[in-house]
C-alpha cells in the first residue's frame, strides 16, 4: 500500500515536472491569432468554467487542479487573441454572488452586473470528464444582448502522462476557434431553449444544447439567443422552461423580440435503461443514461410561435449508436458527442425546411 | 380463359390476401359533429401501459408532428398544455372526465383535446423474427361538452411482405410509430 502510494506520487511528480517544462514551451508553440492585436473593444471577458458528467474516477484525479489549469489556459489564450480576461477572483466573486453553479442558466441581473462592470462578454466553458477523454464545449455570450457570438467544441484524450499538454492545447484551440468566429449576424434572432432530457443525465442534455447552438450558428445568419440566458430570464420571471406557457412566451418575446421559441426534447431508446423488468418494479426513477454511454435516442424539435402559443413546426430524428461499417470492413465508431452533434444538425436542417416538416 | 385474365385474377387475389394480413386501424367517428368548427386543439400527455417507461414520451412528439402534417388544426404547444394541466391539478396518468376536458378547453382556448394510450411498444416476435411493434389508442374529445368525437386503435409492426420475402431487418421503432400514427389520423382527416 505504502509502496503503491510512493509509486503514484513519483509518477504524478514526474508528470507535473514534465508539464512544468513543456507548458512554457507550448505557449510559444501555439500559433497566435492576434498576439499583437489591440484589446477587445467589447470590454473584458468573464471566464466561467464548469465541470460536468460522469467519469470522476477517470485519469484526472485532482479536479481543482484541472479547473485551475483550464481557467489559466483559457485566460492566456484569450489574452493571446487580443481579449482582456476578467481576473479570476472577480469572476468567482460574481459567481458566488449570483449563485452561478453550472452555467445552465444566467439570471438577467448577473448579466446586467457584468455589463455595468465593463465586462462585455462571457466565455462559458464546460468540461465533460470521461474515462479516456475530456470533451470541451465553449460559447462566447454577449452580456449586453444575451446573444451567442460563437460556439465550438474540442476533445482531449487522457491517455498517457502528458494529458495536461493535450488539455492545454485543446483549451487554446477552443478559444482560438471562438475568437476567430464572425459574430456579425443580421437575421432575426432565434431562441433555442436548453434541450430537455428524458432518460438522460443533465450533462448529456448540456452537450445536446451545445450542439444545438452550434447547429444554429452554422446554419444561418440568424442571431442566436443563448439558451442559458433564455433559461435565466424564464426562471427570473417565474416561468418553467420545461412547461412554457403563454406568459413565458410573452416574456421571451418582450425581452428578445423573438417570434418563435425552439423547444427540443431528447429521449432515450436504451432498452436496458427504459424497460422495466416487472410491472411492480420500483426502481429509482432518477436512473439515467450518462453522457459517456449514450445509447440510441430520439430528438424532437418544435417551433412555438410566441404570439399565438401554437406549434408551427415539429420534427424528429432517430439516432442509433451502432458502429458504422466503412470501406474494407472497417468499423467506424463515433464518440457520444459526435453522435449527438450529427443528430442535432440533421434535426436543425429538417426544422428549417419550409412547411410543416417531419 | 385467356392467360392474361388468369394473371390478373391471381394478382388481385394476392393483393386481397396481403391486405387481409395487414395490421389495421379500428376507429370510431361521431357523424353528428361538424369538424369544420374545430380550429385549435391540444395534445395532453399520453398514458403508458407498455413495459417501456418512456414509450408515451416518445410517441407524443411523433403524434404532434403527424398531426401538424395534416395541416387541419392549429396545435397549442404541449408545454402550455402541461402547464394548464398542472394548474388544474391533472396528474400525468389522470383519465380526463368530461368536466375536466371542458375546463382544460377553456384554459387553453381550444375546441378539441387529443389523448392517447400506448398499449404495446417495443419488440415482438413475428414469424421467427424480432420486429418493432406499436399498439396505441388515440382519442379526440370536443371541449363544449367533453364528449369523445373520435377514437382509433392502431396496431403496427416493422415487418413487411418484402422483408419476409427477401430478408432484412425490421423497420425502426420510430418509423413504425410514424406509420401507425399516420394510419390512425387518416381515419379522422
Amino acid at each position: 500500500m505504502r509502496g503503491a502510494f510512493c509509486h503514484l506520487f513519483v509518477v504524478r511528480a514526474r508528470t507535473a515536472a514534465a508539464a512544468a517544462v513543456l507548458l512554457p514551451c507550448l505557449l510559444s508553440a501555439v500559433p497566435a491569432v492576434g498576439s499583437d492585436t489591440a484589446p477587445d473593444p467589447a470590454g473584458r471577458t468573464c471566464i466561467l468554467l464548469f465541470m460536468a458528467g460522469a467519469g470522476y474516477g477517470s485519469g484526472v484525479a485532482d479536479l481543482a487542479d484541472l479547473r485551475a489549469l483550464g481557467e489559466q489556459e483559457c485566460s492566456a489564450a484569450l489574452a493571446h487573441n487580443g481579449a482582456a480576461p476578467l481576473p479570476a477572483e472577480t469572476s468567482q466573486a460574481l459567481q458566488r454572488r449570483w449563485r452561478i453553479r453550472d452555467g445552465r442558466q444566467f439570471p438577467p441581473a448577473f448579466l446586467a452586473d457584468l455589463d455595468s462592470a465593463g465586462t462585455g462578454r462571457l466565455l462559458l466553458v464546460h468540461l465533460y470528464l470521461g474515462s479516456d477523454r475530456i470533451e470541451l464545449a465553449g460559447r462566447i455570450i454577449d452580456a449586453g444582448t444575451g446573444l451567442t457570438a460563437a460556439a465550438s467544441s474540442e476533445t482531449c484524450t487522457l491517455g498517457g502522462t502528458a494529458w495536461r499538454i493535450d488539455f492545454a492545447l485543446a483549451c487554446r484551440r477552443l478559444v482560438a476557434t471562438l475568437a476567430a468566429a464572425d459574430p456579425a449576424r443580421t437575421g432575426a434572432p432565434v431562441a433555442p431553449l436548453a434541450v430537455h432530457p428524458v432518460g438522460f443525465d443533465a450533462a448529456t442534455a448540456q452537450i445536446a444544447t451545445q450542439c444545438l447552438v452550434e447547429a444554429a450558428l452554422a446554419d444561418s445568419a440568424c442571431a442566436v439567443v443563448d439558451p442559458a440566458v433564455l433559461g435565466g430570464v424564464l426562471v427570473a420571471g417565474g416561468a418553467d422552461p420545461r412547461r412554457l406557457d403563454r406568459p413565458g412566451l410573452e416574456l421571451l418575446a418582450g425581452a428578445f423580440e423573438v417570434s418563435d421559441v425552439i423547444v427540443v426534447q431528447m429521449i432515450t431508446r436504451d432498452p436496458d435503461q427504459a424497460v422495466l423488468t416487472a410491472v411492480d418494479d420500483d426502481g429509482p426513477s432518477s436512473r439515467t443514461v450518462a453522457w459517456e454511454t449514450v445509447a440510441p435516442f430520439s430528438l424532437h424539435l418544435r417551433v412555438v410561435d410566441t404570439g399565438t402559443g401554437l406549434v408551427s413546426t415539429a420534427c424528429g430524428v432517430d439516432q442509433d449508436n451502432a458502429p458504422a461499417r466503412g470501406w474494407f470492413g472497417n468499423i467506424v465508431s463515433s464518440t457520444p458527442r459526435r453522435l449527438i452533434a450529427g443528430a442535432t444538425h440533421r434535426l436543425w436542417d429538417d426544422s428549417r425546411r419550409p412547411g410543416k416538416v417531419r | 380463359m385467356a392467360p392474361r385474365t388468369g394473371i390478373r385474377i391471381a394478382l388481385a387475389a394476392g393483393l386481397a390476401l396481403l391486405a387481409g394480413c395487414a395490421p389495421g386501424t379500428t376507429h370510431f367517428l361521431r357523424t353528428d359533429v361538424d369538424l369544420s368548427f374545430v380550429r385549435r386543439c391540444a395534445v395532453v400527455p399520453f398514458h403508458n401501459l407498455s413495459a417501456d417507461r418512456f414509450a408515451a414520451a416518445r410517441l407524443q412528439p411523433v403524434f404532434l408532428a403527424e398531426l401538424l402534417q395534416t395541416e387541419a388544426l392549429q396545435v397549442v404547444d404541449p408545454g402550455a398544455t402541461q402547464a394548464a394541466c398542472n394548474r388544474l391539478g391533472l396528474g400525468p396518468d389522470t383519465t380526463l372526465t368530461p368536466e375536466q376536458i371542458v375546463a382544460l378547453g377553456e384554459a387553453l382556448d381550444v375546441q378539441t383535446i387529443f389523448t392517447g394510450t400506448v398499449e404495446e411498444y417495443g419488440q415482438r416476435r413475428s414469424g421467427g423474427d424480432q420486429v418493432y411493434a406499436l399498439t396505441a389508442t388515440f382519442s379526440m374529445s370536443e371541449t363544449e361538452t367533453g364528449t369523445m368525437v373520435w377514437n382509433a386503435q392502431v396496431s403496427r409492426d416493422g415487418s413487411s411482405f418484402w422483408r419476409k420475402l427477401f430478408g432484412g431487418d425490421s423497420a425502426s421503432q420510430f418509423d413504425v410509430s410514424r406509420r401507425a400514427v399516420h394510419e390512425a389520423l387518416e381515419s379522422l382527416f
